[in-house]
């Protein structure tokens, strides 16, 4: 049944430190690192973390706007990993990116008009004519009246902004979106618009998402799968529901406890993480988590967990388990 | 601060290579036979190739240019064959005035620029303001060489008070280094409103006024260092201003400078002199912008890291 | 879902007015930045004798008119013939003022377009593609910075032989580094912004995300950055004419006239009163328009 869309193999990227007269490379931060994990047709995976734990890196790189430092991006039998440029163009048709922040995303200088059209100028599709009744159709289905592509973007609010962005992506009629905190900006008020909008687009044009946030609250809606992300690597993923339900890694606990109660009556305790997050340019040995990993074991500060299946579709790394 | 220091002196070097270049093409482009400069129209071809290949000038270009780096590195700026002399002598016997007249002129930038900034600045937006600030647009403005003229005609020949022109006593450098120092005063006024106005608009600014300190002291305990920082960085920039201006103020002056060497030797084209003059002040300011970056990262290490 | 339309309607009918809208706009800039209303009339002004100079002027600027001479051979002064006086050979001054704008303007236009096309060239191409050509543009860069720009384009003109077109090529040709510097900042900053991060994910070339998403986004501070360069250019061109390596006579300039004015103005002191308030006019004009429109579009620019 499941058809895989995309996938993701071993996927990392390293970001250079350079010190001294010469700028010479010293280290490494390791912004990515072996990030492996598969997208099926039609899913939405969400992908979670604090600030610096390199989800954004990780969609960034996909699309190929970092380059990757190694590792495989299958997309459609093709490594994208490895594509030249002019192969990519292709490519870059069936997936699109809508970003965090609406304010930066829309080139203040220019109609939204031509903000729609220009993906498709681009890629040569179309006659004008037929260019000017795609962008009035785009903007309906995201829920914008098709006045708007004689005005600037300076003349929207942050909400209707995201929504252009969001229409700007959907154009070229991607497969794969990739969701970078989409709603991190906005009004908790126009949050929930948004995240049912995409909720709508994605059964109307049989979209794949990839959603990546900080807010667990905001990933649990929408998502079907989840996956953790620390420091450049994968703690846990697994069925949105399973991974609430029971979450098996201690930081996916801590991220869960850390989510406001709806129900007063429920009893939940809050889990606060000590100290701060490590320095990506220095991680600790061993488990990335154990500095501040409140079930930290001896072997912890030795050995770096495998990335195992602890339940049926549940997989962490975490000596745990 | 090791590792700051070498590349600083690094990209230093980096600017007067590219510096000896520049002025390298240029002398070299000049149109004209320096060769026949020498020995004058009536020359037999064969004294001609003589003179051409004792002068060096028959080599490739890279190698001429490598010695006249190497003579550089060996402090020679070549000979003036106008005046028959080194050029480096001829510069060494000027160097004196012109940096008294730099120096003055300097001087009068801050006198008048600094407290103008200040000024402007604690009335922002005050008739005070805008008075001042268009005296110094007017003067950003002012023609340098028409400036000096209506000093001497009025000041000058009309009251008698100073001398016209020449140099030797401290009376002739005070319209000149006036001249000099009203035009590039203005620039030291902006500098310094538009960072005291960035001061003012911090918090520990707001608090201590909160807290009941009068304008005043809050000005110059709190603003004034923080806000004339970026004005005593300029004045490294302001050398390249000033070494320009010298030339137009030391004509009008008949002040005998630098400048003045520099415009007599364009009038006879003696090449090697104009390009002894640009260089060295092209030196001066690299010299000069290396010495304030160093002073402003020992005073704050912070700022010239990024 | 309801809010965002009932904005969008709102907008709508706000906007349905722009005609009235954007007059109003540009009453009320003038109003908010009077230094561009003062310093754009002082610039228009210009312009207008520059165009109109034949219709204007009342002698013939290269002509040598015996009345304006007197018996003992001084230039005369102010009178109905001559209403701003002659100069040491008879040429009327006033007249030679109206043409000088030409050169004036001709010299700073020209330059300032040199300039600004090889700056923003080069500070696009160093702070898009980064690394080991941003490193080698830079270092020109500082370079060019560091010789005194007068002393150096006098060095230049001298080697050239000094003609109009050799000045403002002289002048052209040296002076974008400072533009380059600005542009290359404000690219730094634009590239960072995700829609030219998306320009990118939607694939389109360098070539059009420079010139489609970058470049736009840069003309206010080049606007501004261009406005002050032709004033100081007027200024550096009157300054080569004044040590006689600009503009040459008979030709009219403001600055060899000042030269001119410069050995008889003891005797003869309107020789410099016009002229030098001409060249004042026009870089206050030039310096005020910029200095306003830096203020209007973009607070950020300027040191």
């Amino acid at each position: 049944m499941t058809e895989a869309l995309l996938q993701v193999k071993n996927l990392k990227k390293y970001f250079p430190i350079k010190k001294g007269i010469l700028q010479q490379t010293v280290g490494h931060v390791k912004a990515v690192d072996n990030v492996s994990f598969t997208v099926n047709k039609g899913e939405t995976i969400g992908i979670v973390g604090e600030s610096g734990c390199g989800k954004s890196t990780t969609g960034k790189t996909i699309l190929r706007l970092l380059e990757p430092t190694d590792g495989e991006i299958i997309y459609k039998n093709e490594n994208l990993a490895s594509l030249s440029a002019s192969k990519l163009k292709e490519y870059r048709k069936e997936m699109q990116i809508v970003f965090q922040d609406p304010f930066s995303s829309l080139n203040p200088r220019y109609r939204i008009g031509r903000i729609l059209e220009r993906p498709m100028e681009i890629h040569n599709l179309y006659t004008k004519k037929e260019r000017k009744q795609k962008v009035a159709e785009i903007l309906q289905k995201c829920g914008m009246d098709p006045s708007a592509v004689n005005k600037f973007p300076h003349e929207f609010s942050g909400g209707q902004r995201q929504r252009i962005g969001i229409a700007r992506a959907l154009t070229l009629n991607p497969n794969l979106l990739i969701l970078d905190e989409p709603v991190s900006a906005l009004d908790v008020s126009i949050q929930s618009q948004i995240i049912n909008l995409l909720e709508d687009l994605q059964d109307e044009m049989d979209l794949t998402y990839l959603f990546i946030s900080h807010d667990l609250s905001v990933v649990r809606h929408i998502s079907d799968r989840i996956l953790v992300m620390y420091l450049g690597q994968m703690f846990e993923m697994s069925e949105t529901m399973a991974l609430f339900k029971e979450p098996l890694h201690p930081y996916t606990r801590a991220l869960l406890s850390a989510i406001p109660v709806h129900n007063p009556t429920e009893k939940r305790e809050r889990i606060v993480l000590k100290g701060d997050l490590p320095s990506p340019s220095n991680p600790p040995g061993g488990c990335v988590f154990h500095t501040r990993c409140p079930s930290a074991m001896d072997i912890c500060k030795q050995v770096k967990p495998d990335w195992k299946q602890a339940k049926d579709g549940h997989f962490v790394a975490c000596h745990l388990y | 601060m090791a590792a700051y220091l070498v590349r600083r002196i690094l990209g230093a070097f980096i600017v007067l290579i590219g510096i000896s270049i520049i002025t390298f093409i240029i002398a070299y482009a000049v149109p004209g036979d320096p060769v026949r400069t020498v020995v004058g129209e009536k020359a037999s071809p064969e004294v001609v190739e003589q003179v051409r290949h004792t002068m060096g000038l028959d080599r490739p270009v890279y190698v001429q240019y490598f010695s006249y780096l190497n003579r550089l590195a060996h402090g020679d700026l070549g000979f003036s064959y106008y005046n028959n002399q080194p050029v480096t002598h001829l510069i060494s016997e000027r160097f004196g005035a012109t940096a008294v007249l730099a120096l003055s002129g300097w001087a009068v930038e801050i006198i008048i620029g600094i407290p103008l900034g200040l000024l402007t600045a604690v009335y922002n937006r005050k008739i005070t303001d805008y008075i001042l600030s268009s005296l110094a647009i007017i003067g950003i403005s002012l023609p340098t060489f028409w400036l000096g003229m209506w000093f001497i005609y009025n000041i000058s020949y009309k009251m008698g008070i100073l001398p016209i022109g020449g140099s030797g006593d401290i009376k002739n450098l005070i319209l000149p280094s006036l001249t000099l120092g009203i035009v590039g005063a203005a620039y030291y006024q902006r500098l310094v409103k538009t960072s005291m106005l960035e001061v003012f608009s911090q918090d520990y600014i707001r608090t201590a006024h909160a807290n009941g300190a009068s304008s005043l002291r809050v000005t110059f305990r709190h603003g004034f260092r923080n806000g004339v920082i970026p004005a005593v960085t300029y004045a490294g920039m302001d050398i390249a201003f000033l070494m320009g201006g010298v030339v137009i103020t030391e004509t009008v002056f008949n002040y005998p400078g630098i400048g003045q060497l520099a415009m007599q030797s364009i009038q006879h084209l003696d090449v090697p002199v104009i390009m002894a003059t640009v260089l060295l002040s092209a030196i001066c300011v690299v010299v000069m912008n290396f010495i304030v970056d160093i002073l402003y990262f020992l005073i704050d290490p912070r700022i010239s890291i990024s | 879902m309801d809010t965002s339309q009932i904005q969008t309607t709102n907008v709508s009918t706000v906007n349905n007015r722009t005609g009235l809208k954007s007059r109003n706009k540009v009453f009320k800039v003038l109003r908010t930045y009077p230094m561009i209303l003062v310093g754009g009339l002082m610039v228009f002004t210009l312009l207008l004798i520059a165009i109109f100079a034949p219709l204007i002027a009342t002698h013939n600027p290269i002509t040598q008119y015996p009345t304006g001479i007197s018996d003992i051979g001084a230039p005369k002064g102010p009178n109905s013939e001559f209403i701003f006086g002659a100069d040491s050979i008879g040429r009327d001054v006033f007249s030679r003022v109206i043409y000088g704008t030409r050169v004036s303007l001709e010299v700073g236009i020209f330059a300032s377009l040199i300039s600004l096309f090889i700056g923003v060239t080069l500070g696009v191409v160093s702070g898009y593609f980064g690394k080991w050509v941003d490193m080698v543009i830079m270092r020109i860069t500082d370079t060019m910075l560091a010789f005194p720009f007068l002393l150096f384009v006098i060095a230049l003109v001298a080697v050239l032989k000094p003609s109009i077109t050799n000045v403002f090529i002289a002048i052209g040709v040296l002076g974008w580094a400072m533009m380059t510097r600005i542009v290359r900042g404000e690219v730094l900053k634009v590239k960072e912004l995700e829609y030219v991060q998306s320009a990118k994910a939607l694939g389109a070339s360098n070539f059009v995300i420079i010139f489609k998403e970058i470049l736009p986004n840069v003309v206010a501070p080049v606007i501004v950055m261009g406005t002050l360069l032709v004033g100081q250019n007027i200024m550096l061109e009157a300054a080569l004419s004044f040590l006689g390596i600009g503009i040459q006579p008979p030709t009219a300039s403001w600055g060899n006239m000042l030269q001119d004015g410069m050995n008889t103005y003891q005797i003869a002191p309107w020789l410099i009163y016009l002229p030098g308030f001409a060249l004042l006019w026009a870089t206050l004009g030039f310096n005020l328009l910029g200095d306003g429109l830096r203020d209007w579009l973009d607070p950020t620019v300027g040191n």
